[in-house]
């Protein structure tokens, strides 16, 4: 900008101009446009037929089919407009009010395989219960369990340390691990299990306002907040993480809170495939302030039954599974099954402990390797998965995905999952 | 910009092509960051569309929205501190740049009074003519002018003498 100003003046015009360009995102032309499409629609209906319009929105929430554009019409206009603000407004009155819980205990289910990890989803599978306790003390402790299968349990630090326990059903047989560094539960874990913290990632990702949509609708005293987001992670080399967790996934997440507590009452998850919605998690009941101690938290003669394995990988610098690429690590674990090399297989199969190891020793003792794929990233997976064609000890011609990863201190190639 | 009879749905594209840009860099300079200043935008542009009266001014309207908006949000986060600073992540965003600037500007604006540094930003981040400001604030174009010398007189005085 040319002016005509004095020297002095120049120099103080030049302080109080950015230095940096500002421009809007290159889609917000479209978005307001969109979005004005939307409301210039529902004003034409609110004229035309305002009874009419009422009872759609109402038996939308009631469970009646409506139409995805109506809705969005529909919410727009009751959030004034500006979404993701108005929904952050929410999120962040729920996290003022929950921060004065001192416990919380959700009950819901989860469309899962009830001894897979806590974070893992399946679409196909049928729902599991879950409850998820948490104590918000000045450390915040929690179980969150999956009937019938999988345990995480932190309970604070005792005489025997600070560990992060996990237990699953395998075989009638309960299977346990520990670690001190909360390698059980990751943030996303958390998030999808623990509203608070859920909302804290709602909310950045609402400031954030990148790739999500927001619709808010209110029903009676409620109010119900409808994020929608992509699926995260890059799907370009192979899509085979795509819907196995909820960030790897598109996604709608409907939180109803409690216009006069600003609570968050109600929670649902639901994923899009093939722009179908398949409901993954559903809350039955949030309540707040349950009388709940760390002894609340789990059962003592179940917990004190299990051997915890630590997972902790230590091994020696000279380990062949370290600096080598995934592929090579594929073939040297898959060469060991086959003489069942316990030195290498004891590093490699870190994760799998106990009697989980005696089934696989059982399953691919013997195995023979016929091909090694090239090592594959997907999604959000720390890992890589390495396709491998195997003849099985039985003579049967299979072939495995295993996913192997070296996100470890020493970079050690292990093997977690695909067998 | 003379008006027809078409409704302001109709202008919306022609309105957002000529002013979402300074819109935005108004509202960034205000609020901080992209997602703030973008809803406030969008509000203020859907809000102009659903007006049915004709606007002689469109463009004044525009702005007295987005600066009224942003001033209650401003108003909501000083009331929202404790939360907002207790979930505050380090800044990772792909703004970090002109959210420093942005701060660096607001805080020699804010050595001002706030009439004086409200034409600022309107005149230097808007590239807005005085008589535009005087028209949008509803206050005489010398009035504005005398804000705007005076502001930066005083801020001479401060950063300079």
């Amino acid at each position: 900008m040319k002016n005509s100003y004095s020297s002095p003046d120049e120099q103080i015009i030049s302080m109080l101009t950015p230095q940096v360009e500002l421009k809007p995102s290159a889609d917000m032309r479209s978005r307001i446009l969109a979005a004005a499409a939307h409301q210039q629609a529902q004003q034409a209906s609110q004229q035309a037929a305002q009874p009419k319009a009422r009872t759609r929105r109402l038996s939308y929430w009631l469970g009646a089919a409506a139409s995805a554009a109506a809705v969005v019409a529909i919410a727009i206009t009751l959030t004034l407009n500006s979404p993701a603000y108005a929904a952050r407004r929410y999120f962040s009155q729920a996290l003022i009010v929950m921060q004065e819980a001192k416990t919380m205990v959700l009950k819901g289910s989860l469309r899962t395989d009830a001894n897979e990890s806590i974070d893992y989803i399946n679409p196909q599978a049928d729902f599991v219960p879950a409850t998820v306790k948490v104590i918000y003390d000045d450390q915040m402790l929690f179980s969150i369990e999956k009937k019938g299968g999988r345990t995480v349990l932190y309970k604070g630090a005792d005489d025997t340390g600070d560990y992060v326990y996990q237990w699953a059903n395998f075989n009638n047989s309960l299977t346990g691990w520990k670690s001190q560094h909360a390698g059980f539960v990751n943030d996303e874990l958390e998030a999808i299990l623990n509203p608070h913290l859920l909302l804290e990632a709602e909310y950045r990702t609402a400031e954030r306002n990148k790739g999500s949509n927001y619709v808010i609708t209110e029903v009676g005293e409620m109010v119900v907040v409808r994020v929608s987001t992509t699926a995260q992670g890059d799907y370009s080399e192979s899509d085979y993480m795509l819907n196995t967790s909820l960030a790897e996934a598109n996604t709608q997440r409907e939180y109803t809170f409690d216009k006069g507590t600003g609570l968050l009452q109600k929670l649902r998850i639901v994923i899009m495939i093939d722009d179908k919605p398949v409901t993954i998690l559903e809350s039955e009941s949030i309540d707040y302030n349950v009388p709940l101690t760390a002894a609340d938290l789990y059962d003592k003669a179940i917990f004190d039954s299990i051997t915890f394995n630590d997972m902790e990988i230590k091994v020696e610098a000279s380990s062949p599974l370290i600096g080598i690429e995934a592929d090579e690590a594929a073939e040297i674990i898959l060469k060991a099954m086959q003489t069942w090399d316990s030195e290498i297989l004891n590093t490699a199969m870190f994760y799998f402990k106990g009697d989980l190891m005696k089934v696989v020793e059982e399953r691919y003792k013997g195995v023979e390797v016929r091909s090694i794929g090239k090592a594959q990233s997907s999604g959000l997976y720390p890992g890589k998965f390495v396709k491998c064609k195997v003849i099985m000890p039985d003579g049967s011609k299979e072939t495995l995905r295993l996913a192997l990863r070296n996100d470890n201190r020493q970079g050690v190639w292990v093997v977690d999952g695909g067998l | 910009m003379k008006l027809n009879s078409k409704s302001n749905y109709e202008h919306l594209a022609e309105w957002i092509d000529l002013w979402q840009d300074q819109l935005f860099r108004y509202a960034f300079l205000r609020l901080g960051n992209r997602s703030d200043a973008e809803d406030v935008v969008q509000e203020a542009f859907l809000k102009v569309a659903a007006t049915t009266t004709t606007l002689t001014n469109p463009k004044a309207y525009l702005f007295r929205i987005v600066a009224n908006r942003s001033i209650d949000i401003l108003r909501e986060r000083n009331r929202l501190t404790t939360l907002e600073e207790r979930i505050a992540a380090p800044s990772a965003s792909d703004d970090w740049e002109a959210e420093q600037e942005q701060r660096r500007i607001e805080q020699l604006l804010s050595r001002l009074p706030e009439q004086q540094s409200e034409v600022i930003r309107l005149h230097i981040h808007c590239s807005l003519k005085f008589t535009e400001i005087a028209e949008m604030l509803e206050t005489p174009a010398s009035t504005i002018k005398s804000r705007f010398t005076s502001g930066i007189e005083r801020l001479k005085q401060l950063l300079i003498n």
